[in-house]
């Protein structure tokens, strides 16, 4: 399905949902949890603590969908939710707001390797980073969001987000030489 | 099958969870629309419950001290077991000990208040889960004083605050 | 397109430079001072990052990017001993922030002291003492005596596989060892601490809630100490020799291969323990719980 496809879709199930088809947002909810737990399990590095995660960002998702803006990326959005929902499960509740944003237009950055690395040894390889490069790295780098939003997620400042990628960078680095533990 | 990659953001975005969580995820929507179909009562309830930052900052350090348990007064323990003194009682405690750690409690309170926030509740919520641990201890050894495990955990525990308070007291301290 | 390049080890890794969305204020640091062979170098930063590299120089070499408000980078050298810090502005409530890239001499020992800056460390054989408030640790340590300590970030350290004396404290975050040896103290309070060691002669470990994971192989009279409240300990020590135990739980369990002969401490009141005297061993491993579960297995 075409990208602009899917947001159609995604629209029309939204405007359902938010007059409280239930239906409409089990839709929207198979639709995107693969997504959304991808994220909160790669953050968290824990499935249990990933599945609460995913479940308490779907419930505040339809909580919040008054708020919602339909011009803005659905997906975008629900993944801001299961962003704050990790970090509040981290260290407590975050000041950090759910806001809406249009997509960006910037084209996304890619992180490649000359010889190709086995997807087991780079999956265990990001997930031995410390947390702050590793939420970095899994939204910027596996995810696609540029610095500013994935900055913005996690209630950090840019140039600490950039840092952290930076770090991410050089720390994948160094482990993929050596071979995680 | 181990794919082999030559980008990150090749890695799959999609990981399905290990179980369906959308029946969970169900029951709660239905006990929110539930919620919002009672009457306005509910909802003025509900409205009580929103946090009012104001006074929340107000009430931050006293909310930082219950949270790690603090208190300047003598603690007041559950009664003893027939009339044995509990075992860390202000009575059995060496004064040394008490003075030395309600010390310690004021500086670690202008600490964290001078925390950022998460920061803050992080470190307060390890603070309390040790304060919360000696009080388990404490009152297992209400029930059974002559326990030498609980005895030495008891102490140990004590050391571990000790120790935890005195680097939250500390840290930072060469900052710039 | 932004194309950031990994080589792997046998070529040269490259990586393009990240595009950032750098403030027009922004500066940078690119410092080198002399230094001692087996110097010691002090580095304290409050906000961003903090990456020491060893190297085979005589040099100490600061590079990075300082944020608008950070006042400057002070680098002084008296004698063996270099100091790198991190001024801010007096009075100022803004955090600072400063990326810094500090290479050092091999065998230089490091004393690092940050805020919420996060601090790696790779490529140094001295001693290392490192702390921070809520900054993460990452290190690989080969320096006697060395000692990572902080109040809610996360320490994720790598041994050389050599015996040293080794401390890792942490009051809310986690604790991961690899590749360790020798003696260790680990302490956390709510955190998890993951322990994977070589030869242990000594270990002396707590945590209030988290779970306590201890994997190694006991030297002939190797020790382990082991306590938690809540928490669960695991313990996988192979012992050759053959190993004695000291193990209770208040309310807990204790189960794993060792325990076939869990007794109960009283006929009527809670507590279990596991003794186990093997006279031709001086390993001992003592464990204590409150309520946390203790699993035990030599394989």
């Amino acid at each position: 399905m075409k990208a602009d496809k899917v947001v159609e879709f995604d629209v029309a199930l939204v405007e359902r949902a938010r007059r409280g088809d239930a239906k409409a947002f089990e839709r929207l909810y198979r639709d995107h949890v693969g997504r959304v737990h991808g994220l909160c399990l790669r953050m968290t590095r824990n499935p249990d603590l990933a599945a609460d995660c995913v479940q308490d960002a779907f419930i505040k998702a339809w909580k919040a969908l008054p708020k919602f803006e339909a011009r803005a990326s659905f997906s975008t959005w629900l993944h801001r939710i299961a962003v704050n929902t990790v970090l509040e499960k981290r260290r407590g509740p975050s000041n950090a707001e759910i806001a809406v944003e249009d997509p960006t237009a910037h084209e996304e950055p890619t992180m490649t390797f000359d010889t190709p690395v086995e997807e087991e040894e780079l999956e265990a390889a990001i997930e031995s980073l410390p947390q702050g490069a590793r939420d970095a790295l899994v939204l910027c780098g596996v995810y696609g969001y540029e610095q500013s939003e994935a900055a913005s997620m996690l209630g950090i400042a840019v140039g600490t987000c950039k840092a952290q990628l930076h770090r991410a960078r050089g720390l994948l680095r160094d482990r993929l030489e050596r071979g995680v533990r | 099958m181990n794919r082999r990659l030559t980008r990150v953001d090749e890695l799959k975005r999609d990981i399905p969870p290990g179980r369906d969580l959308w029946p969970a995820i169900s029951a709660a929507i239905e006990a929110d629309k539930a919620a919002a179909a009672t009457p306005p009562v509910a909802a003025r309830r509900r409205a009580a419950w929103l946090p009012v930052a104001g006074m929340a900052a107000a009430v931050g350090l006293v909310a930082i001290g219950v949270l790690i348990g603090l208190s300047f007064a003598p603690q007041v323990d559950t009664p003893p077991v027939a009339n044995t003194p509990t075992y860390g009682s202000p009575e059995m405690m060496p004064a040394a000990y008490r003075n030395q750690r309600d010390a310690l409690l004021i500086e670690v309170q202008a600490k964290l208040s001078s925390m950022p926030e998460v920061e803050r509740k992080k470190v307060a919520s390890s603070l309390a889960t040790l304060r919360r641990s000696i009080d388990e201890i404490e009152a297992a050894l209400g029930r059974d004083p002559a326990n030498a495990l609980l005895q030495e955990l008891f102490v140990s525990s004590c050391q571990e605050e000790m120790r935890a308070l005195t680097a939250v007291r500390d840290s930072g301290s060469q900052e710039t | 397109m932004r194309v950031f390049v990994i080589r792997p080890v046998t070529a040269l890794w490259v990586l393009a430079a990240l595009p950032g969305a750098a403030s027009c204020s922004e500066d940078s640091i690119d410092r080198t001072v002399a230094a001692q062979a087996q110097g010691e170098v002090q580095i304290s930063n409050v906000s961003g990052t903090i990456d020491v590299r060893g190297w085979d120089r005589n040099e100490i070499k600061v590079t990075g990017d300082i944020g608008e408000d950070v006042e400057r980078v002070d680098i002084e050298t008296n004698g063996g001993r270099t100091v790198i810090k991190v001024v801010l502005p007096r009075g100022s409530s803004r955090d600072g922030e400063a990326t810094l890239e500090i290479q050092v001499p091999r065998m230089s020992s490091i004393e690092v002291s940050a805020v919420s800056a996060d601090v790696s460390s790779r490529g140094v054989l001295g001693t290392q003492r490192i702390k921070t408030v809520s900054g993460e640790i990452t290190a690989d340590v080969a320096g006697d005596n060395s000692e990572l300590r902080s109040v809610s970030g996360d320490i994720t350290a790598r041994g050389a596989g050599k015996p040293i004396a080794l401390r890792l404290s942490s009051v809310s975050g986690n604790i991961d060892l690899a590749n360790g040896a020798g003696k260790l103290d680990a302490v956390t309070v709510s955190g998890d601490a993951r322990l994977q060691m070589g030869e242990v002669t000594e270990v002396r470990g707590r945590s209030t809630s988290g779970t306590f994971d201890l994997r190694g192989k006991l030297a002939h009279s190797g020790r382990v100490d082991v306590e938690a409240v809540s928490g669960d300990i695991r313990l996988r020590l192979a012992a050759p020799e053959g190993l004695s135990t000291e193990i209770e739980s208040f309310s807990g369990d204790i189960h794993g291969c060792l325990a076939t002969s869990v007794e109960r401490v009283s006929k009527y009141g809670p507590g279990v323990r596991l003794t186990i005297r093997t006279v031709e061993s001086g390993a001992l491993v003592r464990a204590k719980t409150l309520s946390g579960d203790i699993d035990i297995c030599d394989k």
